[in-house]
């Protein structure tokens, strides 16, 4: 008896000290952003454009945190439906089919494509062959094909946590498939699957790699033309650090980028604690 | 409405679980189902309102007529599942008021006048005995309801759409003996203008309420007849030693 209490507590005290290890973790990074970067973080940083020479050594981020949200817009917009519908497949229609198998796959597969080579298919496909240049919307379209995966996993899953049981009640009253998913299964999945779009949209807005072949550049106007190309705060961030522009700068920035992440992960977590909730 | 089971076998992949079903269930009353776990029987329910080809691997052979149509003919397995209600197991509310989920049926079928709706809800309601509980909060969530009270609901969802024959798929097992005497007693109302056919693990239960009784073992008929004659003389060995309790 006294082993089987010892080692319960060993092994509660191990879970949780895991769970205090990745509590350090995330707060050292915060703290550690905040002690080199939190004074560079003023009205100004925020509301105006890098100056200076090099540039970026003063001023701010505002055309790259309006490049970020631009980018991340178009790459939901881009990635938002296809995915759902796509989950839908799975979740609903698929049964088991080997094509469905074959699709599942497929997915996991995209979901496990580094970042560099998305960015190196958007280079080729949406820069040179579709001829959009380096762009907004070249760089949108890449950073939608790497979140199209995750926004098709949580919702699939989504759908599939909703309570079989609506399903069979739905199908043995003879009601089509298609109304039953409108009027209860997607609203029922619909927190889960939001929050699941939130994070798509939190790692779209903190990847470098595939927006660095295809829409990031060093300096840009604020026009937001599609066409154009844009500044955004990974990429800002990378070449103020990279060539020795500005630290505190790049700290500020690096601030600024995490609490939007947290910011949309947060949101994502509170709205996912809904699920199955839907006001009922 | 007159339920015939011809010659009925169901696989699902290559594994056979109804062979040969034979049974004739004519006009009102309740038809009770018994048998062992895993003999077939909620296989053979969920084939009488075409569910049970929602499972993965269903394949048939035979005929099962309501009415002498066959419903395996057409391919439109919706409009007999809307003939054929159907009350499952674990009871289930679906995620929006007390009134729409006995509303829920009706409008899927176009029903659109706002008087015609609130006179099915009464109606469906007041058939299902669950009325004078609920009248004054039609509105509310019906996940707030109890299970007993939510069997009921699930009931009065089948019945808004005026089936010919209701299925009951054990709707008492996970209910405490006052909502299970609450439900007996409305099924023995509701058999005198619908065919029920109940599932039941209950011998009391099919010998409390079934007008015929059916007991299936392996997945096919062991002996069916009056409730009464099968309870009390039952002509096979296998029926005299499961309702004594020998073999269950």
């Amino acid at each position: 008896m006294i082993s089987r209490s010892f080692k319960d507590r060993f092994l509660l005290a191990t879970f949780w000290s895991a769970g205090l290890a990745i509590l350090l973790v995330l707060t050292g990074i915060i703290g550690y952003l905040l002690l080199r970067g939190g004074s560079s973080l003023t009205v100004e940083f925020l509301t105006t454009a890098p100056r200076g020479l090099p540039l970026g050594t003063s001023g701010g981020v505002l055309p790259a945190i309006k490049g970020t949200l631009l980018l991340v817009l178009i790459a939901v917009l881009a990635a938002a439906v296809p995915g759902l519908i796509t989950a839908i497949y799975l979740s609903e229609y698929g049964e088991s089919s080997k094509f469905t198998t074959l699709v599942n796959i497929t997915i996991q597969c995209m979901a496990g494509i580094p970042s560099i080579v998305t960015g190196l298919f958007g280079y080729a496909f949406f820069v040179v062959y579709l001829g959009f240049g380096f762009s907004l919307l070249a760089g949108g379209l890449s950073l939608g094909i790497m979140i199209f995966p995750v926004i098709v996993l949580t919702a699939r899953d989504a759908l599939l946590a909703v309570n079989e049981q609506y399903r069979l009640t739905g199908a043995a009253l003879g009601v089509s498939r298609w109304y039953m998913l409108h009027r209860v299964i997607i609203p029922q999945a619909a927190p889960a699957i939001l929050s699941g779009i939130l994070l798509a949209m939190g790692y779209a807005a903190g990847a470098t790699a595939p927006i660095m072949v295809t829409a990031a550049v060093i300096s840009a106007g604020m026009s937001g033309g599609l066409m154009e190309p844009v500044m955004a705060l990974p990429y800002h961030l990378y070449i103020l650090f990279s060539q020795h522009i500005s630290m505190e700068k790049a700290y500020g920035t690096a601030l600024l980028l995490v609490l939007l992440l947290l910011f949309l992960n947060i949101t994502a977590l509170l709205l996912k604690g809904r699920q199955g909730k839907g006001g009922y | 409405m007159s339920i015939q089971v011809k010659n009925w076998s169901v696989f699902f992949e290559k594994y056979p679980v109804l062979h040969n079903i034979d049974l004739e269930f004519n006009g009102q009353g309740i038809f009770a189902v018994i048998g062992p776990s895993g003999c077939g029987k909620t296989t053979l329910l969920k084939s009488i309102n075409r569910t049970a080809e929602l499972d993965r691997g269903f394949n048939c052979s035979g005929k099962i007529l309501l009415n002498g149509e066959d419903i395996y003919q057409k391919n439109d397995a919706a409009s007999i599942r809307r003939r054929v209600g159907m009350v499952f197991q674990t009871p289930v509310a679906l995620p929006m008021s007390v009134r729409e989920n006995v509303l829920f049926g009706p409008r899927y079928y176009g029903e659109k006048n706002k008087r015609k709706l609130r006179d099915i809800c009464e109606r469906s309601l007041k058939q299902a005995g669950l009325w004078e509980e609920v009248k004054d909060k039609l509105e509310h969530p019906a996940g707030e309801l109890s299970g007993g009270q939510k069997q009921r609901l699930a009931i009065a969802r089948a019945l808004a759409v005026e089936p010919e024959v209701l299925l009951l798929d054990e709707p008492c097992s996970s209910l405490d003996p006052a909502s299970t005497m609450l439900i007996e007693r409305l099924l023995t109302q509701l058999s005198g203008t619908l065919s029920i056919v109940l599932v039941t693990h209950n011998l009391f239960q099919a010998k409390r309420v079934a007008h015929q009784t059916l007991l299936m073992m392996a997945g096919q008929v062991v002996e069916y007849g009056p409730t009464g004659q099968l309870f009390s003389k039952p002509v096979r060995q296998e029926t005299a030693d499961f309702i004594s309790g020998l073999t269950w």
